[in-house]
């Protein structure tokens, strides 16, 4: 492929590309990685894909890619990371799709309290021990525990009604 | 256990999981499917997250595109179409003779090297493909022929490349190897439903295309006569 042509699909496709392996890999750099890597493939393809199939070809590539990644760590860093169980090699392939994290997101934005949503961020996303979301939030450990332990309550809530829904 | 007793005991899992075996973790999730909800419900919120956080970010595609052209400069295919137009325009240049056969000269020894260029990349990105495909019977040959008489491709027809796009491994896998009269063993049931964008032509070997395959590093394709195990 030409570097004009793969420039274009460099382009067009590396935004969506990253975000989804953003949402499973949550690392920003690892994300890139992962990206990087299935372009490479790309590029090194004898047969390239046809126009249509690319995108397809892309994001297949970055599942699978995460998968791998995934699947290469130990249970305690799943657990501490909290990455999903459905992509680990043992369950049933079962991607959560996009409307199913935006309506959660709409919960938690509407549900959870400003301040319990700031906290699952520091605590769970930028991965701040106790002490130092107690500190950035200026609130007690104690109440740093009350508002997580609050909010898996409500969000096991949630999913007992949307299952049930079902 | 009450709820609010897997809650806590999550919580604890999550922030010290140096304090359990890894084997501890897994029997305490596989023991409990309250718990190992639980837990999905969390890192499925942490993906919300995580969604939204990305949906924000801004990509420097532009660093990020330079970088990769960079890394993978020598990877890309020459336009050689652009550039034949401009090599009959030079002879138009010189008014003397000899000028006009050193130009002459010139392009001819920078035409060969593009295509010296062209061809090396052209065989470095593709493998030489197998003359005699292995699993394909050759009995009726007479032991006289010429070598070039038993090249394969020149006497089988070649097919459209068939394109799996998005498909798992449990239904691609077997339509190949029914073509090569194989057989397909899976030893890993997990492998089964991964999915792969693969385009298969049908003069490739089988080798060939279980080489290709096992790039993909999800997988581990081995062939033992006649059948193909997936580990």
């Amino acid at each position: 492929m030409t570097k004009e042509k793969f420039e274009e699909i460099y382009r067009r496709h590396y935004p969506a590309m990253y975000r989804l392996a953003r949402t499973i890999l949550y690392d920003a750099d690892d994300s890139k990685d992962v990206v990087s890597e299935v372009f490479t493939r790309l590029l090194r393809e004898n047969i390239a894909p046809q126009e249509d199939k690319i995108e397809g070809y892309l994001m297949t590539g970055v599942r699978n890619k995460c998968r791998d990644v995934l699947s290469h760590k130990d249970a305690r860093e799943r657990v501490q990371k909290l990455y999903l169980a459905e992509m680990m090699p043992k369950q049933v392939v079962f991607i959560p799709d996009d409307d199913r994290l935006e309506r959660l997101m709409q919960f938690v934005e509407t549900r959870l309290s400003p301040l319990s949503q700031q906290i699952f961020r520091l605590r769970f996303l930028e991965e701040m021990t106790y002490d130092e979301v107690s500190q950035a939030v200026g609130v007690s450990k104690v109440t740093i525990y009350n508002h997580l332990s609050q909010s898996l309550r409500q969000i096991n809530e949630y999913f007992s009604k949307e299952t049930a829904k079902r | 256990m009450e709820q609010q007793d897997k809650i806590h005991l999550l919580l604890s899992l999550q922030e010290h999981p140096e304090n359990y075996t890894d084997e501890q973790i897994t029997a305490l999730l596989a023991d409990d499917p309250e718990l190992a909800e639980l837990a999905e419900q969390l890192a499925l919120t942490k993906r919300a997250f995580a969604k939204r956080e990305a949906e924000h970010e801004q990509i420097p595609l532009d660093d990020l595109w330079e970088q990769f052209a960079e890394e993978h400069a020598d990877e890309f295919d020459t336009p050689s179409l652009a550039q034949q137009p401009r090599a009959t325009r030079i002879p138009l240049f010189g008014s003397q003779t000899r000028k006009i056969a050193a130009a002459f000269i010139g392009v001819i020894l920078s035409a060969g090297i593009a295509f010296a260029a062209i061809y090396v990349a052209r065989n470095a990105s593709r493998p030489t493909p197998q003359t005699v495909p292995s699993e394909k019977p050759l009995p009726t040959k007479p032991a006289t022929a010429h070598p070039t008489d038993t090249i394969g491709s020149d006497t089988t027809v070649t097919t459209q490349p068939i394109v799996f796009d998005n498909v798992t491994l449990e239904k691609m896998l077997p339509e190949i190897a029914a073509y090569y009269q194989a057989e397909v063993v899976f030893t890993n049931d997990d492998a089964r439903q991964l999915r792969f964008y693969f385009v298969w032509r049908h003069e490739e070997t089988l080798e060939h295309v279980l080489n290709r395959l096992n790039r993909f590093e999800s997988i581990n394709l081995e062939l033992r006569d006649k059948k193909i195990m997936v580990k």
